[in-house]
């Protein structure tokens, strides 16, 4: 569905150049969840956001994502505008900020059948009622107001907002982030239901979520693919295997050292400071993405 | 909502008492014998003999606790009487408010004007940042802010008046007498305004619902008349009533350039005569009038932001 | 930023060395009165035959003088006030903070005119009156910022973190608050200077000022409008004095407050 080639996004910041997204090359297949796991920081919502095309000013683009024959970052804005919230839909961080304080839920829910069908604002109200019964909030609601609503409401108001047209690729940007395990549960199980027969690419932190939902995982480094696997058990990445046991139920054994700078990255293979299989070559030459894995260590089999 | 309507009453009326009560220490700042200076002021100079100056404080009432000339005095005030002027013999209110209206007509005239210049100004700005029009914008503001009113006024007069015969430098009734000093004011009022518009636009339009909009693939236009501005009235409609507080002053000193024959001139005219009524009732009533405007916008907000309406 | 420096610098310098760039504010020469601006007489000579640039100089060193002044008092007051009230809360703000309100509920310049009116009646005016009276309304946007800084930073964890080791206040105040309230006062005090100079340059027009002989750019304007159509210029130059301080102060005020934002850390 969408093909992610050779991505290199910068940040022109005063503290100097962030690379954001180096050399990234991804494939989201037809009818897959798959997810983007990495620390806070590594670049996964760059990704996430370049695709939509909504980056700030300060950034700089190359590469190709091809998605139906086209390279979206060809594209003009008029043309990306038809897309967004259409064919590609995003859900941002925090349902919080990203829901507008002074509209009524309905009406943030209406306007894409307003703007993108071209219906009638009642037609549109009478849609927007239907979604929010999807998610499983009572259609009584909407015209209530974001801040009438609890967390966990709040995400399922953005899942209205985001499938409301029936978009074929979804970006999910951590939808579960903040919320209790019981309620997470149900996001989880709600999302699971309404994107079978799309696409989703899930950003998330939580290696839980990502191995419950997830058909392949990509696991992200300093701003780099570093594996991409379809269960954890195959895990071969020095990073990944450092992940896995950083959980409470693996033994919360943390990865030795600091997440890298976006702006000086180590040189060579990223991840070799806090690696304990580092050879030489690791420090020189950064490896290519070989059979899901980007490590030297893993090249020889 | 309920509570926050009571709630900011209360503080109006406390703000109130607190002005009242200043304006009416006015007379008391000075040190040595108010009824001295009473009698000082109304006999032209000539000193009172002591037998007089206990005559006048009887009359006046200066021979009480100061709480209890407080509360007669304000009394008074809450009846409409604010005494008589000094130099008319007439009730101060009645002279307020025969100049009243021509104060009154300048004002909304001027303020309308500024205001939905500035907001045009303001929101074309933030949209089009760091572009022509938000250079324009800001230096507008900039010379707005810096140029002394009544110095741009005088430029108006000598340019317009003087020199071009286009426009007359004072007078008042007829539609061209209204012209420059409208200009002058619309000018320092955009200043402040726009900037403001400005801001809070640019502020808002970081928000993260603003890129969540975006998302949606939502056509610019209604990102930012619908999301943006619903979200920017608040603060904005805020702001332009505290800007009625500065608006005042500009009155001041535009009617006396331009010989207006409102309220503000008359203030200035009293000060110079030394009519203490006036002058206490024009500090009181200049503050009441901004108290209730900001109070009204207050009470507004309750309609207009859904988080007031609607607490959980 | 730069641009606003060097007008101040200008404006300073002419008010400090007025002595050597200028003549003779006060020389009154009735023969040789409202000559336009000339070699001789670089802005012209005003009613009384006096050197107008002079006037203009020596007008900045009053300016100048009181809106120092003006600022410094203001300043110290309105951030004690503000700080006190912030960092105490509780009763002591409440009090504090409906105090502000009703300063801010009445307009600047009526409450100066009222007192200047009234104050000079007994003392003339002279510049104390002046000062006390603009100083008067003007603390009140320091003690506005000084407590919305100091409400932040009181919540920051450092400070409840030296409260915890029994920090005294004082030393808290002196350690944490005051570093990193500097940086606001300062930005607010360059762009306060503009409006204080417009106030006093609005008394002097209303004859309520500075009087003369002693020369007052407000004073000199009002004395030029009565000249629009035979010597504009008494009207014109030491209004274009004001603007361009003003604008000076307003501009370096505005750099200064950009420099500062893109640096902002909390001072630990």
């Amino acid at each position: 569905m969408l093909k992610i080639r050779n991505l290199e996004v910068k940040f022109k910041t005063i503290e100097g150049v962030v690379k954001a997204n180096n050399k990234v090359s991804l494939e989201l297949k037809k009818d897959e969840i798959l997810g983007l796991i990495g620390e806070t920081g590594c670049g996964k919502t760059v990704l996430g956001m370049t695709i939509m095309r909504l980056l700030p000013k300060n950034s700089e683009v190359k590469g190709e994502i091809i998605y139906k024959g086209k390279n979206l970052l060809e594209l003009s804005e008029k043309e990306m505008r038809e897309i967004r919230g259409k064919e590609i839909a995003i859900m941002l961080q925090n349902p919080s900020l990203s829901l507008n304080p002074v509209l009524s839920v309905g009406e943030q829910i209406a306007e894409v059948f307003l703007y993108h069908d071209k219906l009638s604002k009642k037609d549109a109200m009478r849609k927007a009622s239907e979604m929010l019964k999807i998610v499983g909030i009572t259609p009584k609601r909407i015209n209530e107001y974001p801040h009438q609503f609890s967390g966990g409401m709040k995400q399922r108001i953005m899942i209205a907002i985001a499938l409301a047209l029936n978009p074929k690729i979804l970006i999910a940007d951590e939808p579960t982030k903040g919320l209790d395990s019981s309620t997470k549960e149900q996001i989880i199980n709600l999302m699971k239901k309404l994107t079978k027969g799309k696409s989703m690419l899930l950003i998330t932190h939580d290696l839980d979520i990502a191995e419950k939902l997830c058909d392949r995982i990509a696991v992200m480094y300093a701003g780099e693919i570093v594996e991409i696997l379809s269960n954890f058990n195959k895990a071969k990445h020095p990073y990944t295997i450092g992940l896995l046991n950083s959980l409470p139920r693996r033994g919360l054994k943390p990865i030795d050292g600091v997440s890298p700078s976006l702006i000086s990255p180590p040189s060579g293979c990223k991840f070799h400071p806090r690696c304990k299989y580092r050879e030489e070559i690791c420090t020189i030459k950064n490896p290519e993405l070989k059979n899901g894995v980007r490590c030297f260590r893993n090249d020889k089999s | 909502m309920l509570e926050y309507i009571a709630k900011r009453i209360v503080q109006a009326v406390i703000i109130l008492l607190g002005v009242s009560f200043l304006s009416f220490s006015l007379l008391y700042i000075f040190p040595g014998d108010p009824a001295e200076l009473i009698f000082l002021v109304n006999s032209g100079g000539v000193p009172p003999t002591p037998q007089e100056l206990e005559e006048l404080r009887a009359e006046l009432g200066l021979n009480k606790p100061l709480l209890i000339q407080y509360g007669n005095w304000l009394s008074k005030i809450l009846k409409g009487d604010f005494g008589n002027s000094w130099n008319t013999g007439r009730p101060v209110i009645y002279e307020i408010s025969q100049r009243f209206r021509a104060s009154a007509e300048l004002f909304l005239l001027s303020f309308t004007i500024s205001a939905i210049i500035s907001f045009i100004l303001g929101i074309l700005a933030a949209m089009n940042k760091d572009k022509v029009i938000d250079h324009i914008c800001r230096t507008i503001s900039l010379l707005g802010i810096s140029i002394p009113n009544f110095f741009f006024s005088l430029m108006l007069i000598w340019i317009f008046s003087v020199e071009l015969h286009l426009f007359p430098s004072f007078g008042y009734g007829k539609l061209e007498n209204y012209i420059l000093p409208v200009t002058a004011w619309v000018f320092s009022g955009i200043s402040i305004k726009s900037r403001f518009v400005r801001a809070t636009m640019l502020e808002i339009l970081n928000q993260e619902y603003i890129i969540a909009a975006k998302a949606k693939g939502l056509p610019e236009r209604v990102i930012v008349l619908k999301h943006a501005l619903r979200n920017a009235l608040i603060p904005i409609l805020t702001y332009f009533s505290t800007s009625i507080g500065h608006l005042v002053l500009g009155s001041i000193m535009i009617e006396v350039v331009f010989a207006w024959p409102g309220v503000a001139r008359f203030f200035i005219f009293s000060v110079f005569t030394r009519d203490f009524p006036v002058v206490q009732a024009f500090v009181l009533l200049s503050s009441v009038a901004f108290i209730s405007v900001n109070l009204i916008v207050d009470l507004s907000y309750a309609l207009i932001d859904p988080r007031v309406r609607y607490e959980r | 930023m730069n641009k606003g420096l060097f007008i101040i610098g200008v404006v300073v310098f002419a008010g400090v060395f007025a002595e050597f760039i200028a003549k003779d504010p006060y020389r009154v020469d009735m023969s040789n009165r409202l000559l336009s601006p000339s070699l001789e007489h670089f802005f012209g000579t005003d009613q009384l035959g006096r050197d107008l640039f002079s006037r203009v100089v020596y007008g900045a060193r009053t300016s100048l003088f009181l809106a120092v002044s003006i600022t410094i008092i203001s300043m110290i007051f309105g951030s004690l006030f503000g700080a006190v009230s912030g960092y105490f809360g509780g009763i002591i703000d409440d009090v504090f903070g409906r105090i502000i309100d009703i300063f801010l509920s009445i307009p600047d310049l009526v409450l100066n005119i009222a007192l200047v009116g009234i104050l000079s009646l007994s003392y003339g005016t002279s510049p104390l009156i002046i000062i006390f009276s603009i100083a008067f309304t003007n603390w009140v946007s320091y003690a506005r910022i000084v407590r919305g800084s100091v409400l932040s930073i009181k919540e920051h964890e450092f400070v409840l973190a030296a409260k915890a080791i029994g920090a005294s206040n004082l030393y808290i105040l002196r350690k944490h608050i005051i570093p990193n309230i500097i940086g606001p006062v300062i930005v607010l005090a360059t762009l306060n200077v503009g409006n204080v100079i417009i106030a006093i340059s609005s008394l002097g027009f209303l004859g309520l000022g500075i009087q003369p002989p002693t020369p007052e750019w407000g004073e000199i304007l009002n004395s030029g409008k009565n000249y629009l159509e035979t010597a504009p210029w008494i009207m014109l130059f030491p209004g274009f004095a004001i603007a361009v301080t003003v604008l000076g102060f307003n501009i370096f005020g505005e750099g200064l407050r950009d420099v500062l934002d893109v640096k902002k850390e909390i001072i630990e």
